[in-house]
């Protein structure tokens, strides 16, 4: 199941993984380290909106004194709403009529006009979800939208702004409709339906923290009634394609060059579709569903989002085979549709690619074959709506994983990728074979100690992991048993798999076919094995190169070996 | 499959500009899908779409780019809109604002294109004439003051919707034949038969040797 294996990319191999319990403030779970790590694992309980806002540096975490720091909230939306929201008409020795910029008539004027315009884009949010629909829900959108933009008036209102308040605002409802009757104080006080608008302000001006700096339009400054005034002269870049310039220059260069000059060669830059990426903080590249995993994921780095460069690049260099092999109005097209591969796919990427050595880089997915005319991507963008039940498309492995066989797991050796600079994958025809070779030498080599470790660690295994954990152990088992059989089949130069000819020669080798039983795992070739063989059926040909296992095929197995 | 024989003569591309809400991502959809969505995303940043179409016998593909009503060309930079041979300014018949609104778009836009972009005025929404705020008669006189052409539509019912895109790549057409739009151009926004896939859409030599001038 290719969603395992990515989440087997995301976990942290270092940290102990401390369970959390939803609606349940107890610590070390819900501690900020805990809290992090679990997002990026992408299993934050409920209330997740708590959990963003700690993470945020909004609230402290349960050790702090929520029940305050909320309160300090609640009284600063409403000093700032009674301050913005002040009647003209009390002002003395003013008129309707003032031009002057001081002039509260004036700036009353101004405020009608920018609400209206807020009102026109929050109207128009996610038309699928009927919760949008509401008017109320429209009204505390315009007034946090409003209030915010009065506040913070360098950046003003500006569209997309809606996009990331719905989706704060949409989990905080769901918190609350979630919520199990028997809460603990805090938990009551923060789940009070008459703050809802108090919290996702809070919430909305922590994510903004990061996020303004994509909204500002260089150094112009909308008016007071939220437009933007007529460009006479060449404007200075906008920050936001400053910092898309910087990510293509500064990182995909370095981690993807061929990537990076193919971009360039067709003429396309990152603000064709970054400007929306970053915006939107992605809210639009995944199905809605994802969109709360995904953020939580984004959040972990605190409030500056410092690691988004990261995300950016990963959204690239998992479309790398597209792009690469296609012209360039194609390849824009397929940048400008939201993204073919699961979110917690490029989440795994971006982790790899920040941390390499502590992450697995994630096995490239095939994404879907794009489709030769380009349509605009709102036509596709409503796959899915917000889920309302709770379940987590992604937290539930175990029971699934025992159902059906997917690709094996393999993590390439991130440290390999990072020293070779590009990304070795998807070389040339066969050599996705050899990869999947190098890829099961590796695995070889790492899974059997790993598992060992991993069950050591936990002497009582929790109940969900008991599953998952037996798996692992078996598959290391069978592994390590063949390991000193095995090592010749590493010298492999072609595979064939279910090949039943007896052709054998120094360049054609018929190595490996696993066959899964119980294993959720299995050979990474996808040819059909009859279920009832029990064990790896192996074929072992003369070509000894490997030696020890610690010679296993980092990088292009094929090339090398044919050499 | 678009990494085939190429099976049109020319690439056009166009811009559509104007004020938020007036309908400019429903009007490139209903004239690349022939559908209306009722409930269009906002657009943030750019999106684009293309559609073949045949003008005098002359396949052409006409590469759109929408723009965000918001952004009034600061978002993306200029180059993507300067490079442009047909741009549609599109202002809501309902919303009066939109309207009054359009000599500032027209600044932008004849600021960053190039003289011999043909600009189309569209007022959308003509299917609301009961809501109606902009009369004909005084939109027809801006466009006739402009040098615009002009035109009602409607994304929704599809009303002149074609004829807006036709007209303008017509218009284009014409301004080939007539050898004043220069193909050598590096900002004509048009782009004769492509060469091999995978070259750089500005870096391809011009081809002239069908061409008719």
């Amino acid at each position: 199941m290719e969603n395992n294996n990515i989440l087997l990319c995301l976990r942290s191999p270092t940290k102990d993984r401390i369970e959390i319990t939803e609606y349940d403030l107890k610590l070390p779970a819900w501690s900020l380290e805990s809290l992090k790590s679990a997002a990026i694992e992408l299993r934050l309980g409920r209330p997740r909106s708590l959990a963003w806002a700690i993470m945020l540096n909004a609230l402290p975490p349960p050790s702090g004194d929520i029940i305050s720091s909320l309160e300090t909230h609640r009284n600063f939306y409403n000093d700032l709403k009674c301050k913005l929201s002040m009647d003209p008409r009390a002002v003395i020795g003013d008129d309707p009529l003032s031009q002057n910029d001081e002039s509260a008539w004036k700036q009353h004027f101004c405020d009608i006009e920018l609400k209206a315009l807020i009102l026109q884009d929050v109207v128009r949010t996610f038309p699928d979800e009927v919760y949008f629909r509401e008017k109320e829900v429209q009204d505390l959108m315009v007034d946090v939208l409003f209030f915010w933009a009065r506040s913070h008036s360098h950046v003003g209102y500006r569209q997309g702004m809606h996009e990331i308040l719905a989706p704060l605002l949409f989990e905080l409802h769901l918190d609350r409709k979630f919520a199990p009757v028997n809460l603990s104080e805090t938990l009551k006080y923060y789940l009070d339906v008459n703050y809802l608008e108090h919290h996702s302000y809070m919430l909305f001006n922590a994510v903004m923290k990061g996020m303004e700096k994509f909204y500002t339009t260089g150094d112009v400054v909308p008016s007071a009634s939220g437009r933007l005034p007529t460009c006479k002269v060449v404007h200075n870049p906008n920050e936001v394609v400053r910092y898309l310039e910087k990510v293509k220059d500064e990182y995909l260069v370095s981690c993807d060059s061929q990537l990076a000059t193919r971009l360039v060669e067709h003429n396309i830059s990152l603000e064709l579709f970054g400007i929306r990426w970053l915006r939107l903080l992605f809210g639009r590249e995944f199905p809605r569903a994802e969109i709360p995993h995904l953020w939580g994921f984004l959040f972990a780095d605190g409030p500056m989002l410092p690691h988004l460069h990261y995300f950016v690049v990963a959204m690239l260099v998992s479309l790398r085979d597209t792009l690469l092999s296609v012209e360039a109005g194609f390849a824009l097209s397929v940048l400008m549709r939201p993204s073919p591969l699961p979110a917690a796919h490029v989440m795994a990427l971006a982790l790899s690619l920040r941390r390499p050595r502590h992450y697995l880089r994630p096995l490239p997915m095939r994404p879907l074959a794009p489709s030769p005319d380009p349509v605009p991507a709102s036509h596709r963008r409503r796959r899915s709506s917000y889920s309302d039940s709770d379940t987590s498309p992604w937290c539930v492995v175990p029971a699934a994983a025992e159902q059906r066989s997917g690709a094996l797991p393999v993590a390439e050796a991130a440290e390999a990728a990072e020293a070779a600079g590009a990304v070795a994958e998807g070389v040339a025809e066969g050599a996705d074979v050899a990869r999947e070779l190098a890829a099961l030498a590796l695995l070889r080599a790492r899974l059997p100690p790993a598992a060992a470790a991993l069950h050591a660690a936990l002497p009582r295994v929790p109940p969900r992991a008991a599953a998952p954990l037996h798996q692992i152990l078996q598959l290391a088992a069978l592994l390590q048993c063949r390991n000193h059989a095995l090592v010749d089949v590493e010298t492999a130069l072609e595979a064939a798999e279910g090949d039943a000819s007896e052709k054998v020669g120094r360049q054609e080798i018929v190595p490996i076919a696993v066959v899964p039983k119980r294993s959720p795992m299995k050979a990474p070739t996808d040819t059909k094995q009859p279920s009832g063989a029990k064990e790896v059926q192996l074929k072992v040909f003369h070509q000894t190169e490997c030696k020890t296992t610690s010679d296993f095929p980092f990088l292009d197995p094929l090339r090398t070996r044919t050499d | 499959m678009t990494s085939g024989p190429y099976n049109y003569s020319y690439i056009f591309k166009y811009i559509i500009i104007g004020d938020m809400g007036v309908g400019k991502s429903c009007l490139l959809h209903q004239f690349t899908d022939k559908k209306f969505m009722a409930d269009c995303p906002h657009t943030i940043g750019v999106e684009f779409g293309t559609r073949i179409i045949e003008v005098a016998g002359q396949k052409i593909k006409l590469q759109i780019w929408d723009t965000a009503g918001q952004e009034r060309f600061r978002a993306v930079t200029r180059s993507y809109y300067r490079g442009a041979a047909g741009a549609l300014m599109v202002y809501d018949i309902t919303r009066r604002s939109t309207y009054n609104h359009l000599s500032s778009w027209l600044t932008d836009t004849r600021n960053l294109t190039n003289p011999s972009t043909v600009i189309f005025l569209i007022g959308n929404k003509s299917d609301l004439d009961g809501q109606r705020d902009v009369t004909y008669e005084e939109a027809k006189q801006f466009a006739d003051e402009n040098g615009l052409m002009f035109v009602e539509a409607s994304a929704k019912t599809g009303q002149n919707v074609e004829e807006a895109f036709l007209e303008t790549a017509k218009k284009i057409y014409q301004s080939i034949q007539d050898g004043r739009l220069d193909l050598n151009a590096a900002e004509s926004g048009v782009q004769h038969k492509p060469a091999s896939p995978g070259r750089p859409l500005a870096a391809q030599p011009p081809a002239r040797d069908n061409c008719a001038c």
